[in-house]
């Protein structure tokens, strides 16, 4: 088959797909409903492009580095462009340049679609939805707390249920390991070890003493109520303890507000939150095998060496779409040809959906479409008539 | 008994993780590393159901010993994906296919200690005699492990050209495929019988206990006793709890 054909017939380029009814509705409402719950809490929407200068992108990038983008050259300015794959650095740049002197802290929330280069290997879509939160500008405590308990009661509220949230402390490493003042090769094999949560290679790196306080962080790792004594009892350097004490905190103001929520704390978690500089969690859900979104603080770079605190949360609507439950709307009206317009729209002013016959129809024809559009009423100059079930459907 | 009804109506991997309460799936590999791993996991009081050791069987899924505790057998290149997607909680893989595919959904924590062997570029005696890998800027290698090989050489400042092959890999220098491979080595017999030499070791192979990355976080209370079982039964091995046989 030729490239023409294939293209003739709608072959997409990897990773790309048509989300077609109803899961693009659903998608839509999903998205609406998140930031509907977000808008409650203060969180105001705000819609960047989803095309940007390359540098000018980059330049607010905590690392500076923009990975997973499509880059195209814009022929009016001749600069390169970006195409967005995560919004979180736009709202930075938002929060650095025009937003610069808002208020703090700031509260923002967003939805769109974002594009990667590549999707991996778990997720091999190239395009998907973004949801998120971020709040700007306080160092407080509790902005760790508002950002992680909106994300949880959202996706609660989308029906989404037995949710678990991992807590996280990567800074608690890193102040661990420069405490100890490990070289880099060394540190890097121990990092290795660390994100495997192969304790015997850790131990191997480091004396008895260290690799014993290692081995017991990997090993607390567990449900909350387990992980917090035995992290509570580790004997850590002073700035190690310091986070130590926040992430224990932070899970026992979360146990204490959000009952339902089964949490989870892992000390030696550092995949995904290489630019996190506090405290990060994961959503997952029982439901689902993969995590339905992330979150936690970072900082945003405002100017050479000068950086602005920052929390956020953001979430994958294809992630979550195949846990939402089925929008169960009053079954669609046919209203037929002859049908009276004033009772069409009086309907439609209740929340109906009505569908109109182009054409006169004889009245098998007319079930036999409500059928097909999915109507489980007739509407004709007579009134509401339901749509009897069809016996061949079976 | 919930697992062996469940083993007629096949999980797909848009299946909700509820769809197995509290089930365990445990992915073993094919070959090599089975023979070595089925006494640890004995050890560990894990006995597969008799249908396992039947070669003639076509059953890919196995009860065990254990309610609750599957069993599948897949090739040894499969356990990481199947262990990555959540198809299964847990699995045996070696270091190399961990290596090669680089899961970020994946944990690997305890090392078994079996399955020992290396991975290794091999040339042609002859050709060996003369390089020097210091000049190399390009090479062509056939190899299982084309990803693992090309990041191992790229970290070198070399581009490593990698044509990938299943097995059979020392045919390619005698015929003219590629002049280099890359494989495991065990004793390095077969290399030698092949005219090659093992010129550099990538890495050392062995066998890993893997779990997958969410179900560790939200079914650990499930997941971590057998983890925490089998560390006890390596530690046991290497002679730090003494156990009478």
């Amino acid at each position: 088959m030729t490239q023409k054909d294939r293209q003739a017939k709608g072959l997409l380029p990897t990773g790309l797909s048509d989300t077609l009814w109803p899961a693009a509705a659903r998608e839509a409402a999903a998205s609406e409903r998140l930031l509907g719950h977000f808008a409650r809490s203060g969180y105001a929407r705000v819609h960047p492009p989803l095309l940007e200068f390359e540098e000018g992108l980059a330049a607010f990038a905590d690392g500076g580095k923009l990975p997973d983008m499509f880059r195209l050259l814009d022929p009016e300015s001749r600069q390169v462009m970006a195409l967005r794959s995560d919004i979180t650095l736009q709202i930075a740049r938002l929060a650095a340049t025009r937003l610069a002197a808002a208020a703090r802290p700031l509260r923002l929330a967003y939805a769109g679609p974002v594009l990667k280069v590549r999707g991996d290997q778990l997720r091999p879509a190239r395009q998907f939805r973004q949801v998120g939160i971020e709040l700007i500008g306080s160092r407080a405590h509790a902005a760790d707390h508002e950002v992680a308990r909106l994300a949880l009661a959202g996706l609660a509220d989308l029906g989404i249920g037995d949710l678990v949230i991992d807590l996280v402390a990567p800074v608690m490493l890193d102040a661990l390991f420069s405490c100890w003042e490990l070289d880099m090769p060394r540190a890097e094999r121990l990092a290795l070890a660390l994100d495997a949560k192969d304790a015997a290679s850790v131990h191997g790196e480091l004396d008895d003493r260290r690799g014993a306080v290692l081995e017991e962080l990997i090993a607390a790792a567990g449900p909350h109520a387990e992980a917090a004594p035995r992290l509570a009892a580790l004997d850590l350097p002073a700035a190690a303890a310091r986070w130590r004490d926040r992430l224990l905190d932070f899970a026992a103001r979360l146990a204490s507000e959000m009952p339902d929520v089964e949490i989870t704390i892992d000390p030696c978690e550092r995949r995904g939150f290489e630019y996190h500089t506090g405290l990060g969690f994961t959503v997952f859900s029982h439901r689902a095998r993969g995590e339905l979104g992330r979150g936690g603080r970072y900082r945003i770079r405002r100017g050479p060496g000068e950086y602005e605190a920052a929390v956020g949360f953001s979430a994958y609507m294809d992630g979550l779409l195949p846990l939402l439950d089925e929008v169960k709307e009053e079954t669609a009206v046919y209203a037929t040809a002859d049908a009276l317009r004033a009772r069409i729209e009086e309907l439609r002013r209740s929340g109906r959906t009505v569908i109109e016959a182009l054409e006169p129809e004889d009245p098998d024809e007319t079930l036999a479409h409500a059928r097909t559009l999915g109507c489980g009423q007739v509407l004709d100059a007579r009134g509401l008539h339901p749509v009897p079930a069809n016996d061949e459907s079976r | 008994m919930e697992q062996r009804q469940s083993s007629t109506g096949e999980q797909r991997s848009d299946l909700p993780a509820a769809g197995r309460p509290g089930g365990v799936t445990l992915a073993l590999p094919k070959g090599r590393i089975l023979d070595e791993a089925l006494p640890l996991l004995k050890k560990a009081g894990i006995a597969p159901e008799p249908d396992f050791h039947d070669p003639a069987t076509r059953k890919l899924r196995f009860a065990s010993n254990i309610d609750g505790l599957s069993l599948i057998r897949v090739r040894a290149f499969d356990v990481a994906t199947f262990v990555a997607f959540g198809a299964a909680d847990l699995g045996i893989a070696g270091s190399d296919v961990i290596a090669e595919f680089d899961y970020r959904e994946i944990y690997a924590p305890l090392d078994l200690g079996i399955g020992r062997c290396r991975l290794s570029l091999a040339e042609p005696q002859e050709m060996a005699e003369g390089d020097d890998p210091a000049g190399w800027s390009h090479v062509r290698i056939a190899t299982k492990y084309p990803n693992l090989t090309r990041r191992h050489f790229a970290a070198r400042g070399v581009q490593a050209e990698c044509i990938r092959l299943s097995g059979a890999m020392e045919l390619a220098p005698t015929l003219g495929l590629t002049p280099r491979i890359v494989d495991l080595v065990s004793t390095g017999a077969t290399l030698k019988a092949n005219g090659l030499k093992e010129v550099e070791v990538l890495m050392d192979v062995s066998a890993r206990l893997i779990v997958n990355r969410a179900a560790f976080k939200t079914r650990s209370a499930a997941l971590l006793p057998w983890i925490d079982r089998l560390r006890a039964v390596i530690a046991a091995g290497k002679g730090v709890v003494g156990e009478p046989d």
